[in-house]
């Protein structure tokens, strides 16, 4: 039997919406891009970009929804912020 | 419009040179629309293997979770696997920038198309053999994404790599951690530890791929995609794990040559393995045989990715 996984429920459906991640391990640090994650929606971005970025105790960790990042020097550039 | 006219002229030539002038030139590119065509096929077929070679590490080791003589050491084993479930995780979502998708090339594909390493394709027949796979196997894979994130001129990838490399360092600690324990258990352990550093060690010769004589493509050089070649990839690993073997105890077809001032194999690459016996026959053969048993692959390959791709979740996996 096939492994059944469910697109809808794990990727928000056909068309991957991706989030970007960033942290910092203390206050003295700067907010880096670290990286980014697939998920269909803010819930499980949020618990992918922990399980993932696991490297670090982070201090601070933040995801953005790719949507919501506007481009300027990369206008009309499918990857918008690049993995880090 | 006048620059978009501009960019149609240029002939693909013209566009090739002035990439390979720029990388020369140390530049990193950060986004597909600066690659030409050969550079991206090139920089795809890099991350695509090493994608690959992070999710054959999940069958690989699903048997050490099992074995673990110790709840320490089940912990260390699941905490490994899923470090390289996170970095195929990092590489496939790279990968989707430049149109894959993840989700086939790992459940839908067909396991004859994934591009593993004969190291990733022998099962592990004991504690002994994941202590190994870590000093051989991780040791292998860490200096060659370590040459990567240093040297890769895409420069997402390379920095994708740091928590890569920040992790494969781990698993190398551990598995010289592992081995030196064991070979403190007495002469019986000692010998089992010995026969299966026999087995793993040609292996580990061999994850750098054919030696830079008979090497003919040579773009991921040219592209400074990666910086060193097989031979000096091999050179690093042969440094690191050579008096690592010595001062344990463990003896190794390899030495240090005075004279050259570099590690030598005792044996000329490349030898079979014997499929049947599981041992070395160190008689040298031409690349086409090797190339071919590579092709073949080890016993591990298909069934373990096949299983990955079937096997429901649930309790029994633990």
């Amino acid at each position: 039997m096939k492994k059944v996984i469910d697109r809808q429920l794990e990727l928000g459906g056909d068309k991957p919406e991706f989030y970007e991640v960033f942290a910092r391990r203390d206050s003295a640090e700067p907010l880096t891009h670290i990286g980014s994650v697939e998920a269909p929606n803010a819930e499980l971005a949020e618990a992918r970009a922990w399980f993932v970025y696991d490297q670090h105790i982070w201090r601070e960790m933040c995801i953005v929804p790719l949507s919501a990042i506007v481009t300027i020097t990369e206008r009309g550039s499918k990857s918008k912020v690049k993995v880090v | 419009m006048a620059q978009a006219a501009l960019a149609r002229e240029i002939p693909e030539e013209a566009t090739e040179v002035a990439l390979q002038t720029r990388i020369k030139a140390g530049a990193t590119l950060e986004d597909i629309s600066e690659m030409t065509p050969r550079y991206r096929d090139v920089l795809v077929a890099t991350m695509a293997i090493a994608a690959d070679l992070e999710i054959m590490t999940l069958p690989l080791d699903f048997d050490a979770i099992t074995f673990a003589p110790s709840i320490n050491d089940r912990i260390a084993v699941a905490s490994a696997l899923q470090d390289e479930m996170g970095h195929a995780q990092v590489m496939f979502r790279m990968l989707e920038d430049f149109g894959f998708d993840s989700y086939h090339q790992v459940f839908e594909r067909d396991p004859k198309n994934f591009k593993t390493f004969f190291l990733l394709e022998f099962g592990n027949l004991s504690p002994i053999d994941v202590g190994l796979g870590h000093l051989v196997g991780d040791q292998a894979g860490y200096i060659t994404t370590r040459d990567l994130e240093e040297n890769c001129s895409f420069g997402p990838y390379s920095r994708s790599l740091r928590k890569v490399n920040f992790e494969e360092n781990f698993h190398v600690k551990r598995g010289e951690y592992m081995i030196r324990h064991y070979m403190q258990q007495g002469p019986e352990m000692r010998k089992r530890v010995q026969e299966r550093m026999d087995f793993w060690f040609p292996l580990g010769a061999e994850w750098f791929g054919a030696t830079d004589d008979v090497k003919s493509r040579t773009d991921q050089l040219h592209y400074k995609i990666r910086g060193s070649s097989n031979d000096q990839l091999r050179q690093i690993w042969l440094q690191r794990l050579v008096p690592f073997c010595e001062q344990v105890g463990l003896k190794v077809p390899a030495h240090f040559d005075r004279e050259k001032g570099i590690y030598v194999l005792d044996y000329q690459m490349p030898i079979l393995l014997n499929l049947e016996t599981l041992k070395w026959d160190f008689r040298t053969v031409t690349w086409p045989e090797k190339l071919a048993q590579w092709k073949k692959g080890g016993p591990l390959k298909l069934p373990g990715l096949t299983r990955m791709q079937v096997e429901l979740w649930g309790q029994d996996l633990w």
